[in-house]
């Protein structure tokens, strides 16, 4: 088995050496008279494919639900979420897909002239919905990017709880920094660094095709490295999901606290039932959660002071402050090669101060967007130790409804059988 | 032997087999390294070589069979690679198959968990501190990000571009302003006439033409939609303006997009699909994507292959060829894309003489029965696709642009008016820009004749009698091949990779602040001519969207997509006449929302812009030309 794995550690590692090699060769030079064709403008597809998207989007949604919730079936998952890899991934290329579609919706809300297509968002909305019903049934088959990582799963290592938890905490980091990214016209961060689109298109810049490598290995371990511990979407999910009326249930009666479905599930997201007698006395509980009520209030000014003085350097991404950073440099040292993007602009004509002022609203603007992202993730930090320090009863091993995939892996293990099938 | 482990038995012949293809594919990409076009260092120090001694034959085909040698090696290396991916790929999935098979079948012993409850109580007291550490490593990290943005010297230009007034020198730059920009390599500018004094900073303009009085350069600001300097629609009266079709011509369709160049014909022919049908049609001995103008009867237009530039002429009412004419030339053949070919000039006449251009520069004054008065070479043309900029008539003068090269610094561009009669030049104006593909288009403003020209960076007018600049506008980019057109108030142009402007011709001097009315970079055509009719701009993007936008503000009323076009629209009568790529002639409403009135099919590629004369269309195909009519 380990010689497995490491082969397929090693194909993880070809995949990205390969995927050095889409640099672009130069054209010959030709002295015969060749002349080179004349690039064509593609014409893009019809806008029917969209909905045909939706639409596709739509029946995996119900399927996936319909799997999970009814059939229980790990098997007619696994179909689905290679029909959705190859249809979403290999066959859309990735796009467009739901969680880059949360930079679009962002985008829409801070800028009135940007249109938000209707098929964008129902991408965006169709899978929070049915969070809202069923769970991440979305998560469970139908996303792409699950579907790579879901696949290569081959000996999963059990991440503890006091990692994985902090860590969950990531994807809503990384939502607020693509929220503020997207909205403020710097671009969509989350697809320009989606380490699983390179795959789908065969063919990345050589340090995404490295990233690209390292999370198909990690992914052979760990389940699901990118979902649980990055994906922006999976936090909205995430949240969708705490409100599910009817999220999947492990035992299909009663449960007999066996833990066999605990020790299937790769995602660490089964909690077993609360003790009889409880571990952790009360007035301790009660004072840990006074202290940490009391840091959150501070925690949240301390990271929203950090980042409004930190929003011009993060602002140094967004293309017009590039260019403005760029100029002041060529400025600065006169001789020195121009970018690409410096020669665009003295070809333009356009004065220094235009993209200096530009630069200095959108810094002025990036200033108070940070803040606010600093404020969040306190915000997020505080929530998630308060939540630690309340006490729920659970009577029998459940799926934390924010954490769990729904990839039905532990209905095989659960002995009980439901009450129709009983001798 | 039980499933589990013939599954385990497959698992590890699948994990060998994927392991040789690896190990394969490991030496193919050590292989591959040693033909890596890019890294040939024996092909380069042989380049040098040639280069040295250019004169060396020998040298030159050892060269071409090496490169041609490490190309094939390194193609095909690459072949392999794929191939063995794709075989990897199929191993791979299979092994992970088998494995999650053998896995489910994999007996396992029940184990049961020590206290899973209180394990998941202590990793969640850790979790806690966790979180914190997370928390901290944010504020590290914002810190730092902080610390660099404290020290980037961009923040002191910031503060200083965000200051109302003219920034000066920032507080404690390392870099300042004024050092390397305030170079001023310009005249003066007269603050009366050209508004208000050049920004420290401002980019070097070159003056304009070799007439031309002293021009400011362009001041800062007025592009973005929300610089305050920008007057808002209702703040401002904004001019009439009035067409100057040839006299006697106006009936006619001398030249590109009509007789006034904006796309606005007088004619009156029956809508398509609704009496419209072929009168006739011939068949064309020579390509070119020219568009026929018609004048007196004849319907005239421009021919080419890599070997013959010829002129023809057909009888308007019967399609009749009347003669054709070849235009003798020197110049080797100019190297032109696909899509421009070698006749993409419209022709143009005054009613007595035609002009012809061709991208090698030759320029050809003909007679209307035929015979050749002048020819005039302006050629070589340095121009990456071949000069496709078309001629118009100003009195008995023709007006050529000819702007090309990459760098506007070079100042290789010129504006020429010439003689009809003689192909003598009248006057030349030099531009700083280079390459277009567009053509001039000539407006009246408050009595003053106007001849608007577009090419990076500059939207320029000029008086048509003496080549002096009058206005000017700058930022525009891209490559321009879309035409400036005007309506009863506004001038417009831009293209792709740019903006399109609105502007306000009435004034002087700069106007990039004070004279544009909006702009938007959304919609942008690449090839297609603007159309303003009836207070609303027609644009049709490269991906074949026609987009509506108003005229006042530019903002967008409605958007159809109608599939890839070349020609440019047509206002006739109260309907805009668009033809597509695939020879789909339609009619739409110029309203509030899309509406065909009607349509018909030519069954030809159509790229050129028809012409509309009396109550006929004259439509240059691929292959023919169709005359419609009722």
């Amino acid at each position: 088995m380990r010689k497995s794995a490491w082969v397929l550690v090693g194909i993880a590692a070809t995949l990205s050496a390969q995927g050095q090699e889409q640099k672009r060769q130069p054209p010959p030079d030709f002295t015969s008279g060749y002349q080179l064709p004349s690039p064509t403008t593609p014409v893009p597809k019809d806008a029917l494919f969209a909905w045909i998207d939706v639409g596709v989007l739509l029946v995996a949604l119900v399927l996936a639900a319909w799997i999970v919730l009814c059939r229980r079936s790990r098997a007619w998952l696994l179909v689905l979420t290679g029909f959705c890899a190859a249809y979403f991934g290999f066959y859309r290329l990735g796009c467009v897909c739901s969680v880059g579609s949360l930079q679009n919706v962002a985008l829409a809300l801070a800028d009135p002239s940007y249109r938000l297509s209707v098929s964008v968002a129902a991408f965006f909305l169709l899978p929070l919905l049915f969070a809202l019903f069923y769970g991440r049934v979305f998560c469970s088959g139908v996303c792409p990017l699950g579907a790579v990582q879901e696949l290569v799963l081959i000996r999963p290592i059990r991440i503890p709880e006091w990692v994985a938890g902090p860590l969950g905490l990531v994807p809503f980091l990384y939502l607020g920094l693509a929220v503020l990214y997207a909205s403020a016209g710097a671009g969509f961060v989350v697809c320009r660094y989606d380490p699983f689109i390179g795959l789908y298109r065969l063919g990345s810049s050589p340090l995404m095709a490295w990233v690209t490598g390292l999370f198909l290995a990690a992914s052979l371990f760990v389940g699901r490295p990118y979902c649980r511990f990055l994906c922006p979407y999976g936090a909205l999910l995430r949240v969708a999901s705490w409100f599910a009326s009817k999220p999947a249930r492990i035992a299909p009666a009663a449960c007999i606290s066996c833990h066999l479905c605990a020790r299937e599930c790769p995602y660490g997201a089964i909690l077993p039932p609360s003790p009889e007698r409880e571990l952790v006395p009360m007035h301790e509980l009660r004072s840990s959660l006074a202290r940490r009520l009391g840091a959150t209030v501070p925690l949240i000014l301390l990271l929203a002071a950090l980042g409004w003085f930190a929003g011009p350097a993060m602002a140094r991404v967004h293309p017009k402050v590039a260019l403005a950073a760029e100029l002041a440099l060529s400025r600065a040292q006169p001789d020195a090669p121009k970018s690409l993007a410096v020669e665009a602009h003295l070809r333009l004509g356009r004065s220094d101060e235009e993209v200096w002022r530009e630069a200095a609203t959108i810094l002025k603007s990036f200033r108070l967007g940070a803040a606010l992202f600093g404020a969040w993730a306190g915000l997020v930090v505080s929530a998630y130790t308060i939540s630690l320090a309340l006490r729920r009863r659970r009577r029998e091993y459940v799926a934390e409804p924010g954490t769990c995939l729904a990839c039905a892996r532990c209905f095989a293990s659960c002995p009980v059988l439901p009450q129709g099938d009983r001798p | 032997m039980n499933a589990y482990r013939l599954l385990c038995r497959l698992r590890l012949v699948l994990a060998i087999s994927s392991a040789v293809v690896l190990g394969l594919l490991t030496w193919n990409l050590v292989q591959s390294r040693a033909y890596d076009p890019l890294e040939a260092t024996r092909l380069e120090q042989m380049q040098l070589r040639l280069a040295a001694n250019p004169k060396d034959e020998a040298l030159r085909n050892e060269l071409r069979a090496l490169d041609r040698q490490v190309r094939e090696r390194h193609f095909h290396h690459r072949r392999v690679a794929l191939r063995g991916l794709a075989l990897l790929a199929v191993l791979a999935s299979l092994l992970v198959a088998l494995h999650a098979g053998a896995e489910t079948l994999r007996p396992r012993a029940f184990t049961p968990e020590p206290d899973a409850a209180s394990l998941l109580a202590e990793s969640r007291a850790r979790a806690a501190r966790g979180a914190y550490l997370l928390a901290l490593a944010l504020a590290g990290i914002l810190v730092v990000l902080a610390t660099i943005g404290r020290h980037d010297p961009l923040a002191q230009y910031a503060r200083a571009g965000m200051r109302p007034e003219a920034p000066g020198t920032p507080d404690r730059a390392p870099i300042t302003p004024d050092e390397p920009i305030g170079q001023a390599t310009l005249p003066p500018a007269d603050p009366t006439v050209l508004g208000p004094p050049p920004l420290v900073g401002s980019l070097p303009v070159s003056p304009p033409a070799t007439r031309l009085e002293p021009v400011a350069p362009p001041p800062a600001g007025a592009r973005n939609p929300s610089t305050p300097e920008r007057p808002s629609p209702g703040q401002r009266s904004l001019p009439s303006l009035e067409p100057c079709p040839p006299a006697g011509l106006e009936a006619e369709w001398p030249r590109f997009r009509g007789p006034a160049g904006n796309g606005v014909a007088t004619a009156t022919p029956p809508l398509p699909g609704r009496g419209l049908k072929v009168l006739w049609k011939v068949a064309l001995p020579l390509p070119g994507w020219n568009s026929p103008i018609v004048v007196k009867g004849r319907v005239l237009l421009a021919m080419a292959d890599p070997s013959r530039r010829e002129v023809a002429a057909f009888d308007a009412k019967s399609g009749d060829a009347l003669w054709r004419t070849p235009i003798a030339y020197k110049e080797p053949p100019p190297k032109v894309s696909q899509d421009t070919g070698y006749a993409p000039s419209t022709m143009a006449s005054d009613g007595q003489r035609a002009y012809a251009i061709f991208p090698d520069g030759l320029l050809a004054g003909l007679d209307l029965n035929g015979g050749v008065l002048w020819t005039r070479s302006f050629g070589p043309l340095e121009n990456q696709y071949g000069h496709a900029s078309s001629l118009l008539c100003h009195g008995e003068n023709v007006i050529v642009q000819l702007d090309q090269g990459s760098d506007p610094e070079e100042r290789k561009s010129r504006l020429l008016c010439v003689e009809g009669a003689t192909g003598k030049t009248v006057w030349q104006a030099e531009r700083a820009v280079s390459a277009s593909w567009a053509t001039p288009v000539l407006v009246r403003v408050g009595g003053r004749e106007l001849l608007v020209a577009i090419a990076p960076p500059l939207i320029c007018a000029y008086d048509p009698r003496s080549g002096e600049e009058v206005w000017r506008v700058s930022g525009l980019g891209g490559e321009p091949a879309p035409c400036p057109t005007f309506d009863q108030h506004r001038v417009y142009a831009g293209n792709l990779g740019s903006y399109l402007f609105a502007i306000d011709p009435s004034g002087t001097g700069d106007l990039t602040r004070t004279g544009v009315l909006w702009d938007t970079s959304d919609y942008l055509p690449d090839i297609v001519s603007p159309l303003a009719f009836r207070d609303s701009v027609f644009l049709i993007g490269p991906d074949g969207t026609l987009a509506c936008l108003r005229a006042t503000d530019g903002t967008l009323a409605w958007e159809h997509r109608i599939g890839p076009t070349k020609a440019s629209p047509t206002a006739v009568g109260d309907s805009v006449w668009l033809i597509t790529d695939s020879g789909r002639l339609l009619a739409i409403v110029p309203g509030s929302a899309y509406r065909e009135l009607g349509a018909m099919e030519l069954g030809e590629v159509v790229r050129a812009s028809p012409a509309f004369v009396g109550d006929r269309v004259y439509v240059r195909g691929q292959d023919h030309l169709f005359c419609l009519g009722p």
